[in-house]
């Protein structure tokens, strides 16, 4: 065969692949990415002397080490990669391919490289722009580390049937069953193991074990990468709840420049059960909140100084700087997204119905003003 | 001055073109039907075209099952297709070009288009640069455009595209070629 039908049958396969994976067969998937593989790897061999022909060369090794990350040859896709690289491509073609080349480098750090993690340890990896072999900037670190406790806790006090809490520290059963440690960071792109901790005399009522929280935030983290709301809402049916969570996993997602990728890894069975946040920060909110401006609501934006806050009794409300517009915070929001930003620059984004604002969104107006967590 | 109105159905997808099977150019159908509906828009729409064309298309589907909605409930890469699927449709109606080859890219695939009988494999060829919006405002449909035009300004060996942002709230897309 030649190039043109080799490669023509491969995306034939991908295509015949896709649609296997969306009525869930898995294994029909995976046998026919294979074989698009072979016919892929096969055309890209046939240009790999020609260098001057660009930007097919360069193409078709980029097409074939994509699927090559598919069907997890993570070696294949690497050599496929470099030896793309070592053309002539065209610079768009040479940045996907770089980005390719560090996504096979996220997925060897997601397979944890001979870490080995208990029922009750998970890992998590990030890697992006600003993130280096094991070592990323503090408050792209610290701040998923803070979210992720965050998440755990809360998790586990919807599994144990608990109203949720609007303010003060979790409760002292979720916090000893739940009590989280963290390895020494590793080169992964930057990955780092949690444990929690378990004090049997502590056992918090109606849950199992911390293995059954974790299991919990890795599918709803799932679903919330997906977008797919139907799913989160069904296992998330209280609306404090799942405001609160949809709001600290967005805080968790990629921000798409200094971290590109973030991902979970946990060991059940004798299989790792990974979970990767693709789904950048910015696409969140409106997706999964539905905040879309109707007749009657708007969105604005307004910034300034967080120094105003009450949440006393049933209030929830902030004010920004020397403006007079209160903005009520939904429930779910005020103790883990809106305190962590007092005393801040913030950029707020609100639904405003005839004069009333409603906090859809609160982050920081640079990354680097936050003082108080 | 007046926009021009046409009618495009995203059941043409269905019919395929040089790179794309009818069964890839139908699953980006359903993607987008799946999507507009999201959005609680119905059968015939209009769809506002600017950028390097103005124009309004109005486009007509079939309705979506729930089956459909089930297939695509991952939302996210719904989007993704969907988006592609109007992005070509605009194209063609547009531009006069088709998608003559695809490639895979990531998650999704890299659509190339061109005349029919020209150029081999990717050669001579433009790039369709998708990104799609399920629901958002005219900034975010502005900053999307411009972070797509200045990757595709950044690089060196500049390689012919059109940068198409599909946004399904309104529905709106922005098609630029650069």
């Amino acid at each position: 065969m030649n190039t043109v039908e080799l490669h023509r049958e491969a995306m034939g396969l991908v295509d015949e692949a896709v649609a296997a994976r969306q009525h869930g067969e898995e294994r029909k998937y995976l046998a026919l990415m294979k074989r698009a593989l072979e016919r892929e790897t096969a055309a890209a061999d046939q240009l790999a002397e020609n260098k001057k022909f660009e930007p097919t060369r360069s193409v078709l090794h980029r097409s074939a080490a994509s699927i090559a990350v598919d069907c997890g040859d993570l070696p294949l896709a690497e050599k496929l990669i470099c030896r793309g690289l070592l053309g002539n491509p065209p610079g768009e073609i040479a940045e996907e391919l770089r980005d390719l080349l560090e996504q096979v480098n996220f997925k060897r750090h997601l397979a944890l490289r001979g870490v080995r993690l208990d029922n009750n340890e998970f890992q998590m990896s990030i890697a992006g722009g600003d993130v280096g072999l094991g070592i990323a900037p503090t408050d792209a670190f610290v701040d998923r580390v803070l979210t992720t406790e965050k998440l755990l806790y809360r998790t586990a006090e919807r599994k144990a049937g608990r109203p949720y809490r609007e303010r003060g520290l979790a409760p002292r059963p979720v916090r000893g069953e739940l009590e989280l440690y963290v390895s020494v960071p590793r080169a992964g792109s930057l990955a780092v193991s949690f444990r929690m901790g378990h004090k049997d005399q502590m056992r918090l009522p109606g849950l199992d074990s911390s293995g059954e929280v974790v299991d919990e935030l890795l599918e709803c983290l799932g679903a919330f990468n997906r977008l797919d709301q139907k799913t989160l809402k069904q296992r998330i049916s209280d609306a404090a709840y799942y405001t609160n969570f949809v709001a600290l996993a967005r805080n968790l997602a990629p921000d798409g420049e200094s971290v590109r990728l973030v991902g979970f890894t946990t060991f059940r069975a004798g299989v790792n059960i990974e979970v990767e946040l693709k789904t950048p920060q910015g696409e969140v909110t409106s997706a999964l909140l539905g905040q879309k401006p109707n007749l009657v609501s708007k969105t604005v934006r307004v910034s300034g100084r967080l120094s105003f806050a009450d949440a006393s009794g049933r209030k929830r409300q902030i004010r920004l700087g020397e403006t007079r517009e209160i903005i009520h915070v939904p429930e779910g929001m005020m103790d883990d997204i809106v305190r962590p930003m007092w005393g801040t620059d913030v950029l707020v984004n609100a639904r405003k119905e005839g004069r009333k604002l409603t906090l859809v969104d609160i982050k920081p107006a640079s990354p680097d003003k936050k003082k108080n967590k | 001055m007046a926009r021009k109105t046409y009618s495009c159905d995203l059941g043409r997808l269905r019919k395929g073109m040089p790179g794309l099977t009818a069964a890839a150019g139908g699953y980006l159908a359903e993607a987008a039907a799946v999507c507009l509906e999201d959005q609680k828009h119905t059968h015939g729409i209009s769809l506002s075209v600017d950028g390097s064309y103005r124009r309004t298309v109005r486009l007509g589907w079939e309705e979506v099952n729930d089956q459909q909605r089930q297939t695509y409930a991952d939302l996210h890469e719904a989007t993704e297709y969907g988006a592609c699927g109007i992005a070509i449709l605009v194209v063609e109606n547009a531009a006069r070009k088709v998608v003559v080859e695809r490639s895979k890219k990531g998650t999704f695939f890299d659509y190339w288009v061109g005349s029919e009988g020209k150029g081999e494999l990717f050669q001579d060829r433009a790039r369709l640069e998708v990104s799609g919006i399920l629901n958002g405002d005219d900034k975010k449909i502005e900053m999307r455009t411009t972070q797509k035009i200045e990757q595709v300004k950044q690089a060196k060996g500049k390689l012919p595209t059109y940068v198409a942002v599909v946004e399904f709230g309104g529905p709106k897309a922005r098609v630029v070629r650069k």
